[in-house]
């Protein structure tokens, strides 16, 4: 299956097809996580088919980012397993780390690089061909043209967020995780976010997003896993 | 509902002392404690701090005694132009630090309730004035007496100088928080002063015109007296003014060196440096706003070099710092005993290389940035590593042919120690404050603080030890 997977580069990637298995992208079993004796998650069964959304809500402290982190490897579930392509997820190993697009958390990018610099040498550590130019071509897409030369510490809130997505979709990916992404976003950056989950589902990845906006969660997600003290999805 | 005796002072009333205000503060932050917690508390501290005294003097006098006892290096020498080039370097230094955290800064509390409030602005802020002037003295006193004794120089008049000279440099430093004339023509005598000490430390290691320094600098006792004089007139007088520019200081100035504060005190309790320096490369960023992006290519490794180079052209201060920091080093292997000249070279090191790994840095703290290059991360940390390495091996080459003829062995651990306590402290990871405290004489303490004492600052401890102990 792995061979089959391709990993892809360019900020408009080509297609990716899924196995002909046909077996889920992600697979999350009876997963709980607990911190101390405190039950955060409990018994999440949870699948995310090649080329579909799956949209996680619920209301504060209902578990979205624990979830989300327990997805991606940064957190370790109290019991369950997490499947990734057929296969159980471990965290440290580098094909998982490449077919992961994650943003959880504020991202933090080089201070004294320009955001052009910064995601032109993601695009080159990915191996693009022409790293410089795609970044721009990104840049663009997310508005973010004129600050291209700007220092990160020099943006706003907003921008800030449109550059950890575009982090994101620069990088080679099958699964796009995101915790909350339409936060700090204007409403330009809302549609032009929701194009491009739409778009990453029709290259065939799959997309994991945690998320309050009703919006968001009807024009993107395919299913929404609601997460409150009694599980249902 | 407003009672008789409460209603606000109406428009164009003078100023409301701040004097009241400051007692009522004094007098609820101390019944928030019954007294005999607060006398056995103040107690615990004079205990402590007397322990901490007498510890500290008894370690350091034989320390003192085997770093001034005859090293491999030449021996020392009275060298007024060392005492002068070191002087002015420190009170350059001074003006810089003061400028760049605002010597007198306000919470965010005070801020909001007092500062907002039409009260006296001086009669709030004139604690902390006293404070820094009582911390400037003591500090220059105690830098001052190292000094004097290197340079075999008469230690009161040094010291006297030196508390004169930083109380002038601090109480100005306020003065140029209210104004910005003085603020400018302190950034100028900051430079020129720095620039004058570099000449000195310049001629003291290269020795030309050393002798001629030294001698022209051999005044007689009258002369020192009136310049002691003169520094003293101009401490009262700068004190002075600084204490009446008090309240013409902007609430906004005030407020800016507040986050420098909190950065510091939290880099101080989680005794984690990059805190500190974390934040102070966000202000440079901010003041620098906008770059010329570099073009850096399809191959990783080329847009690695690119990017770094982009990031030294554009932050050149840690290699300025670095050629500084030398040329200091040089200027006092002349003055300076063998065994004080290599502590010299490795805490030099330490501090000269730890700036340029800015990238490690940030990779080793930030999961975020590492998952962004995920897996190629590794490439990257491989290759702020050897930035890492090189800016070592860099220092110690410039040192080296001043420590090889005396010691072999000191020289490969100045390298290797370098190497290895820049890179333990950089790639520490992050402090995890969910771990479980342990109990200590001063309070329970996060186990995780243990570690970042242990892992980079202990082994450079060590290493010093070692140093000490070879280089006799």
């Amino acid at each position: 299956m792995r061979g089959r997977t391709r990993v892809v580069t360019d900020s408009r990637p080509p297609a990716v097809h899924p196995p002909p298995d046909d077996g889920p992208l992600l697979s999350v079993s009876g997963l709980s996580r607990e911190f101390g004796q405190v039950p955060v998650i409990e018994g999440i069964d949870l699948q995310v088919g090649w080329g579909e959304a799956v949209a996680v809500t619920g209301p504060n402290g209902s578990g979205k980012t624990t979830l989300l982190r327990c997805v991606v490897g940064t957190d370790r579930p109290s019991a369950g397993a997490v499947e990734l392509c057929g296969r159980p997820l471990r965290e440290h190993e580098p094909d998982t780390r490449r077919r992961i697009a994650a943003v959880l958390d504020d991202v933090e990018f080089f201070a004294d690089l320009s955001i052009a610099e910064h995601l032109a040498l993601l695009l080159a550590a990915h191996g693009a061909a022409a790293p410089d130019e795609q970044a721009r071509a990104l840049l663009a897409e997310a508005s973010l043209a004129d600050a291209a030369d700007q220092l990160p510490a020099t943006l706003s809130s907003g921008q800030r967020r449109r550059l950890a997505l575009l982090t994101c979709f620069a990088r080679p990916r099958v699964l796009v995780v995101l915790d909350e992404p339409e936060q700090r976003l204007d409403r330009a950056g809302r549609a032009w976010l929701a194009s491009r989950l739409v778009q990453e589902k029709e290259l065939g990845h799959g997309v994991l997003i945690a998320t309050h906006d009703s919006e968001l969660t009807k024009t993107v997600a395919d299913r929404v896993l609601e997460l409150s003290r009694k599980v249902s999805c | 509902m407003l009672t008789a005796g409460t209603e606000p002072a109406a428009i164009g009333s003078p100023a409301i002392p701040g004097r009241p205000l400051r007692r009522r503060l004094r007098a609820s932050s101390r019944t928030q404690l019954p007294a005999r917690t607060w006398l056995a508390r103040i107690y615990e501290w004079i205990f402590a701090a007397a322990m901490l005294a007498a510890l500290g003097a008894g370690a350091l006098r034989p320390v003192w005694r085997y770093l001034s006892g005859p090293g491999s290096a030449a021996p020392p020498s009275p060298s007024r132009l060392f005492l002068a080039a070191t002087l002015l370097l420190v009170f350059s230094g001074m003006i810089w630090t003061l400028r760049t955290v605002g010597p007198i800064g306000a919470s965010s509390a005070i801020r909001f309730w007092l500062l907002s409030a039409p009260v006296r602005r001086r009669d709030l802020l004139r604690p902390r004035f006293l404070v820094l002037i009582f911390a400037a003295a003591s500090v220059a006193a105690l830098i001052a007496i190292p000094i004097a004794h290197a340079a075999s120089a008469a230690a009161l008049p040094t010291i006297v100088a030196a508390i004169a000279g930083a109380i002038t440099v601090a109480t100005a430093s306020v003065w140029g928080q209210a104004s910005e004339a003085v603020d400018r023509a302190l950034h100028g005598i900051a430079q020129a002063l720095g620039a004058v000490s570099i000449v000195g430390f310049g001629s003291l290691a290269t020795g030309f015109g050393r002798v001629a320094a030294n001698s022209a600098l051999r005044a007689p006792p009258g002369v020192v007296a009136a310049l002691l004089a003169a520094l003293l007139i101009a401490a009262v007088a700068c004190a002075w003014g600084a204490y009446r520019a008090l309240d013409r200081i902007d609430v906004s100035v005030l407020s800016r060196s507040q986050g420098l504060w909190t950065a510091g005190h939290a880099a101080v309790s989680s005794l984690d440096v990059f805190m500190l320096s974390e934040f102070v490369t966000e202000q440079r960023a901010r003041a620098t706003g906008r770059v010329r992006s570099a073009l850096l290519g399809p191959r990783y490794a080329g847009a690695l070099i690119r990017a770094e180079w982009a990031r030294i052209r554009r932050q050149p201060g840690p290699i300025i710092g670095a050629a500084v920091v030398g040329l200091v080093w040089w200027g006092c292997r002349p003055v300076l005993s063998g065994p004080a000249l290599a502590c010299l070279a490795l805490v030099g090191g330490y501090c000269v290389v730890l700036p340029m790994t800015s990238t490690l840095r940030q990779l080793a703290a930030s999961p975020g940035l590492r998952s962004q290059f995920a897996p190629h991360d590794r490439g990257l940390a491989g290759a702020s590593t050897a930035v890492c390495v090189l800016a070592a091996l860099l220092w110690a080459a410039s040192v080296l042919p001043g420590i090889m003829p005396w010691s072999t062995t000191v020289a490969v651990i100045l390298v290797l120690g370098l190497i290895a306590a820049v890179y333990r402290t950089v790639t520490r990871p992050p402090l995890d404050y969910s771990a479980p405290p342990v109990m200590t004489p001063l309070g329970p303490l996060p186990l995780e603080l243990w570690r970042q004492v242990v892992r980079g600052p202990l082994l450079l401890m060590m290493l010093l030890i070692l140093v000490l102990i070879i280089a006799r």
